[in-house]
């Protein structure tokens, strides 16, 4: 993995007003960084399709589509458990599978959906939905951002929920020195290195993204890793 | 018949026997954590302490613990844990010695590691400046179990052991031909967290705990004659792979 990708993909989560959700945040980010029009993430909880956060009123508009209408990428995504991109909404493919959402989303201004899962163990419990102007694909960069912000995403809706402030969770960017960082944080990132199979600058860098994204102090997941009560493994980041 | 002046106490012979290893560590080429590590262990053994840690100041102003007599999880944490308030930190700050007798009597004075050192059984601390020249580049902490000041001349041989860790610090910018003594402290900042690096992905590796791990570092480095620094970054580069897989990884 690239993993210069990901941490400018957490920086600019950083660097976004911290005042909204981190999933929001993150529709924002990707709705930036893949150069498209508006990003949602909606959710499946207890067979009920509710709509989490979008990155723009239209974006919300279009994600509501789909939940009402129960057509769209993210359903297929939500069976599928795999991305679904339809960079044309007009071509007769799309409007045969979605016959209502389709001419809908048209209306909202809408030429290409893009849906990626939000998988929490091995299930897709959320998608990712990005939204396009303009019919076209994702380019291989946009399509790669999009991928491993889906996977950033997926960690937010697996975890508990947040306890500790943005500021608290030991991500600040900005020359960050390897040695700032306690003894457990080192131990962490070795034992995450043996078992992802990478080097150690990747491993800190996955440690602090899921203290960025689950909102818990670094050093916090780093015992967790440590003493063996959470392990990466399960964190696809295969950007 | 033995000549008088050479019956010294045993304590005396160690005190000059730990000096003279340690000159003799200085002149070769050597791993600055080792000569830490060995530092710190005779403080153990010459001065009535329990535990003795040197901690070095980060270019951001950070204490970090990098090396300490017994490499424990939990003890790395109470040296970790006086970048908030401690002796340590008190030591850098005012560049002066800092001492408890008694720390039932300090919970005011340092309210977050204070109720912490008792918790896991330490009842007095002795900490020391590491000065350079006018820069103070890190505190040399001793923990006793048992309330109690040190004796006059424990405080001394402190005084001196401290010097000497200067020293190292000074000889190893040269050897490395670093050009200030930030490079200095940011070598052996860095060495540190290649050991702890190396203790996790052995720990990973073996299905031990990262103390055990450590354990087993020191004693490959120590058997096969390398420089734990030059062992953990083997590690962590992959390659090394001292530790015997578990039957069950």
């Amino acid at each position: 993995m690239d993993h210069r990708r990901l941490e400018r993909l957490i920086a600019s989560l950083h660097h976004l007003d911290g005042s909204t959700s981190i999933l929001h945040r993150l529709c924002v980010v990707t709705a930036e960084s893949a150069n498209v029009d508006g990003s949602g993430v909606s959710q499946m909880i207890d067979g009920r399709h509710e709509i989490v956060t979008s990155s723009s009123p239209t974006a919300a508009i279009v994600e509501v589509l789909q939940v009402e209408l129960a057509e769209g990428p993210c359903i297929e995504v939500f069976s599928s458990c795999k991305p679904f991109l339809e960079p044309d909404l007009a071509s007769p493919r799309a409007r045969r599978r979605w016959p209502q959402f389709a001419p809908q989303a048209a209306e909202q201004g809408v030429a290409a959906v893009f849906a990626f899962p939000l998988i929490v163990g091995g299930v897709a419990t959320a998608v990712l939905d990005l939204y396009c102007g303009e019919a076209r694909d994702l380019g291989n960069d946009e399509l790669a951002d999009a991928l491993l912000l889906a996977d950033l995403a997926s960690l937010t809706i697996g975890s508990e929920g947040g306890r500790a402030g943005i500021d608290e969770v030991g991500l600040h960017l900005e020359a960050l020195e390897p040695w700032a960082h306690g003894a457990v944080v080192h131990n962490a990132t070795g034992v995450v290195a043996v078992q992802l199979n990478i080097g150690v600058d990747e491993a800190v860098l996955r440690l602090r993204a899921v203290a960025f994204m689950t909102e818990r102090p670094l050093a916090e997941v780093s015992r967790d890793v440590v003493e063996r009560r959470l392990r990466l493994e399960s964190w696809s980041l295969d950007g | 018949m033995a000549d008088p002046r050479d019956v010294r106490s045993d304590r005396e012979s160690r005190i000059v026997d730990a000096f003279v290893r340690l000159a003799d560590t200085l002149v070769e080429d050597y791993d600055v954590i080792d000569f830490l590590h060995f530092l710190v262990e005779r403080c153990v053994e010459l001065i009535d302490v329990d535990e003795a840690a040197i901690m070095l100041v980060s270019p951001a102003g950070v204490l970090q613990p990098v090396a300490a007599s017994t490499e424990r999880g939990r003890l790395l944490e109470l040296f970790e844990i006086q970048n908030q308030d401690g002796p340590c930190l008190d030591a850098y700050r005012h560049g002066t010695t800092v001492m408890s007798a008694d720390l039932n009597d300090d919970y005011e004075r340092w309210p977050i590691f204070t109720p912490q050192a008792i918790r896991v059984g330490f009842r007095a601390v002795h900490s020391v400046p590491l000065r350079l020249r006018s820069n103070i580049i890190g505190a040399l902490n001793l923990l006793r179990l048992d309330t109690g000041e040190l004796s006059l001349i424990d405080s001394h041989l402190v005084r001196a052991l401290s010097d000497i860790a200067t020293v190292g610090l000074i000889q190893e910018r040269t050897i490395s031909a670093a050009h200030s003594t930030q490079s200095a402290l940011e070598t052996a900042l860095t060495s540190r967290v290649r050991i702890e690096q190396a203790k996790g992905m052995m720990s990973e590796r073996g299905a031990i705990t990262v103390d055990e791990a450590f354990g087993l570092l020191r004693s490959y480095a120590r058997s096969n004659r390398i420089g734990l620094s030059v062992v953990a970054a083997g590690v962590v580069n992959r390659e090394l792979d001292i530790v015997p897989r578990s039957p069950l990884a």
